[in-house]
C-alpha cells in the first residue's frame, strides 16, 4: 500500500462517516429494524431517504466539478 | 530459469513482509468495524432520562451542554486530521511497515483490556432499561461511571487498533495541531452559538421576504410577525427559528470556503471571495422562496406541501446554490483563471457520461417527490429525464461494448433471491402505492406501471452501473479513472463502491451485497455490460414479482 492508496481508504472512511453522522441525525435512536436503518418515526415529515438523496446529489455534483478541475490542471 | 537461493529468500521474505502489512491493515480495519458496531449497539438503547430528571450540575453539563460537547469534539477531530493529514498518512504507513512485530503483539493485550472494559459498559447500558435504575438514589453516579467506562473503552480501542507508537508519532510530529484544532472547535461552537442570537432577526427578515413574495401574487392573507405566522386564507405556517435560513447560509459558506481553499490556484483573489456573500444572499433568498412556495402549495394540497415539498426543497435549493455557483464562477474569467482553450478542454469531461445521467435521475426523483405525498405520481418523468441525459452521451455509449452473458443473468437471479430474503415489506407503502394507482385513470395506471418497468429494467441499471461500476470502482483505484482498465480488482474499490451503492439504495445491507454481486459480474470478463445485464436481470425478475404480488414497497 502506498500513500495514494492509503489516502483513498481514509477518504472513503471519511465519506462514510459523514453519511453516517448526517443520516444518524435523522433517527439514530429510532431503529425498529436494522435492515431499514436509518428511520425516523418521531419526525415523519423528515424522511432520511431525502437527506440521502440530497447528499448523493451533492457528492455526484462535486465529483463532476473535481473531474473538471483535474482536466483544468493537466 | 531457476531462481537462486538468495533471490528465493528475498522473494519469500518480501512476500512475508507484504502479507504481514496486509494482515495488520485488515486487523485495524476489523477493529474499526468493531468500534462502529459497539457505538451503534451501545447508543441505540442508551436512555438517560432518569438522570435527566435529576436536578443536579451533571444534568446541566451533560444534557444542556451535550450538543456543544459533541460539536466541539467532532470539529476538533476533523480540524486536527485536516491539519495533520500528511503526518497521519505517513505515520500510518510507517506503523504498518514497522519490521518489529512486538509493538503489534502488545495490541493484543490492549484488545483484551478493551473487552474487559466493554463488559461492564454493556451491562451498565442494559441496566438503564430495567426498573432498578429508577430506584437508584443518585442516577448521576451511574452516568458518571458509564462515561468513565466509555472513555476507557475508547482509549483501549485506540491502543488495540494501532500500536502506541502511531499515536505517539502523530502527537509528537504535530504538537501544535491538537491545541489549534481544539481552539478551532471551541471557536466554531462559540460563533455558532453567537449566530443563534441572529436567528430571530433573520427569521423576521425571512418572514418579511416570504410575505412580500406572497403579496406579489395577491395570495397573502395571514401575516403575523409577532408569532412568525404567514399564510393564505386556507393554509398558514409558523416560521420557526431553524427555518430562518441560517443553517443553509452556514452550509453554503462552509462549502465555498473549502472550494476556495482547494482551488486556490485556479480562482482569482480577491474577486473569488465574492462567492461568500453572494452565496449567503442566494441561500437566504431561496429560503424565502421556499417558504412562500410551501404556503402556495399547501393552499392547494396540504399533504403534498408537508410530506413532499417541505422535506425536499431545502436540499434541492442548497445543491442549486453551491453546485450552480461553483460551476458558473469557474467559467467566468474575472473569478477564475480560465481562457477559451481551457474551457474547450474541460467541456469534454470524460466523467460526464458516467455521472451526469445519475445526477439527472436523482434530481428529477427529488423534484417529483417534492410534488407528491406518499405516491410518486410523476414517476414517468424519471424515464424522460433519464433517457434524455443518456442521449446527451449517445456517441460515448455506442462506442462501449454491449455484450450480455448468461452468467451475468444468473448473478442477477441470485441478487433477486437475496433481495427477497433481506428487504422487508412495508404494508404502509404497499397500501399508499395501491391507493395512488387506484386514483389514476386506466391509461394513467398503464403509463405509470410501464414507466416503472422501463425504469427498473433499462434506465436504472444503465445509469447506476455507469456511475458505480463504470466510474467509482475505477476512481477508487486511481485519480485518473480512465487509466484503469474496467474489471481491475482492488479491495478498496470493490468494498467502497459496493458500500456507497448500498447507502444510496437505502436498504443498505441488501444494496451493498447487490453492488458487490454486480461488481463480480464486471470482474468476470472486465465488461461493464455484464454488470448492467446482471442488474437488469435482477430488476426484471423483481418487477415481475412486485406486479404479481402487489408488493410495491419492494420498489420503494
Amino acid at each position: 500500500m502506498n500513500r495514494s492508496d492509503l489516502s483513498r481508504w481514509l477518504w472513503l472512511a471519511g465519506v462514510c462517516a459523514i453519511f453516517l453522522i448526517v443520516l444518524s441525525g435523522h433517527g439514530f435512536a429510532a431503529v425498529d429494524d436494522w435492515r431499514n436503518w436509518p428511520r425516523c418515526p418521531r419526525v415523519p415529515e423528515i424522511d432520511p431517504r431525502l437527506a440521502r438523496g440530497g447528499l448523493a446529489l451533492l457528492a455526484i455534483g462535486t465529483l463532476v466539478l473535481i473531474e473538471r478541475l483535474r482536466l483544468r490542471r493537466r | 530459469m531457476a531462481a537462486s537461493p538468495t533471490m528465493l529468500y528475498r522473494r519469500l521474505t518480501r512476500t512475508s513482509a507484504q502479507s504481514s502489512v496486509r494482515w495488520r491493515q485488515l486487523r485495524s480495519a476489523a477493529l474499526l468495524v468493531l468500534l462502529a458496531a459497539e457505538v451503534t449497539a451501545l447508543t441505540l438503547p442508551f436512555d438517560a432520562s432518569a438522570v435527566a430528571a435529576s436536578p443536579t450540575i451533571w444534568k446541566h453539563l451533560l444534557f444542556e451542554k451535550a450538543g456543544d460537547l459533541r460539536a466541539v469534539l467532532i470539529t476538533w477531530s476533523a480540524a486536527t486530521i485536516f491539519l495533520t493529514w500528511p503526518v497521519v498518512r505517513d505515520a500510518l504507513l510507517d506503523t504498518f511497515r514497522d519490521p518489529d512485530p512486538a509493538s503489534w503483539r502488545r495490541c493484543r493485550l490492549w484488545f483484551v483490556a478493551h473487552v474487559m472494559v466493554l463488559a461492564p459498559l454493556i451491562a451498565g447500558t442494559a441496566l438503564r432499561g430495567t426498573p432498578q435504575l429508577g430506584e437508584v438514589e443518585h442516577p448521576e453516579i451511574w452516568l458518571g461511571a458509564w462515561l468513565i467506562l466509555a472513555m476507557l473503552a475508547v482509549v483501549t480501542w485506540c491502543a488495540a487498533a494501532l500500536p502506541l507508537q502511531f499515536w505517539i508519532r502523530w502527537v509528537t510530529r504535530s504538537p501544535r495541531a491538537f491545541p489549534i484544532g481544539f481552539a478551532f472547535g471551541l471557536a466554531t461552537d462559540i460563533v455558532a452559538n453567537w449566530l443563534k442570537a441572529l436567528w430571530s432577526a433573520l427569521a423576521f427578515s425571512t418572514l418579511w421576504a416570504s410575505a412580500a413574495l406572497l403579496s406579489a401574487v395577491n395570495r397573502l392573507a395571514v401575516y403575523d410577525p409577532q408569532n412568525a405566522v404567514i399564510g393564505t386564507s386556507t393554509f398558514s405556517v409558523r416560521v420557526g427559528l431553524p427555518c430562518s435560513g441560517l443553517e443553509g447560509i452556514s452550509l453554503v459558506c462552509g462549502y465555498f470556503v473549502l472550494y476556495l481553499w482547494i482551488c486556490r490556484r485556479e480562482v482569482r483573489f480577491p474577486a473569488a471571495l465574492l462567492l461568500l456573500p453572494l452565496g449567503a444572499a442566494m441561500a437566504w433568498i431561496l429560503n424565502a422562496v421556499r417558504i412562500a412556495a410551501l404556503v402556495l402549495l399547501g393552499s392547494g394540497n396540504r399533504e403534498i406541501a408537508l410530506r413532499g415539498f417541505h422535506s425536499v426543497a431545502g436540499w434541492l435549493f442548497f445543491n442549486l446554490v453551491v453546485l450552480g455557483m461553483v460551476s458558473v464562477s469557474s467559467r467566468l474569467s474575472f473569478l477564475a483563471r480560465t481562457d477559451q482553450e481551457t474551457e474547450r478542454r474541460v467541456s469534454r469531461n470524460p466523467a460526464g457520461v458516467y455521472l451526469v445521467p445519475l445526477f439527472a435521475m436523482i434530481t428529477i426523483a427529488m423534484l417529483t417527490k417534492a410534488f407528491s405525498a406518499d405516491f410518486d405520481t410523476y414517476y414517468p418523468l424519471h424515464i424522460i429525464v433519464g433517457l434524455g441525459a443518456l442521449s446527451l452521451y449517445w456517441n460515448d455509449l455506442v462506442r462501449m461494448r454491449w455484450v450480455g452473458s448468461w452468467p451475468a443473468v444468473a448473478i442477477g437471479a441470485a441478487v433477486f433471491g437475496m433481495w427477497l430474503a433481506l428487504v422487508p415489506r412495508d404494508a404502509g407503502v404497499d397500501v399508499a402505492v395501491a391507493t395512488g394507482l387506484g386514483a389514476l385513470s386506466r391509461l394513467g395506471r398503464m403509463l405509470w406501471i410501464s414507466s416503472r418497468l422501463i425504469g427498473a429494467i433499462f434506465v436504472a441499471p444503465i445509469v447506476e452501473e455507469l456511475a458505480f461500476r463504470g466510474y467509482l470502482i475505477r476512481k477508487l483505484i486511481a485519480s485518473d479513472f480512465q487509466s484503469v482498465m474496467p474489471g481491475r480488482f482492488t479491495w478498496l474499490s470493490f468494498l467502497g463502491s459496493s458500500l456507497l451503492f448500498g447507502i444510496l439504495d437505502g436498504h443498505w445491507v441488501a444494496g451493498t451485497l447487490a453492488g458487490g454481486a454486480f461488481a463480480l459480474a464486471l470482474y468476470r470478463r472486465g465488461e461493464l455490460s455484464d454488470a448492467i445485464a446482471a442488474h437488469a436481470s435482477a430488476n426484471a425478475v423483481l418487477a415481475a414479482y412486485v406486479i404479481a404480488n402487489h408488493s410495491w414497497s419492494l420498489w420503494a
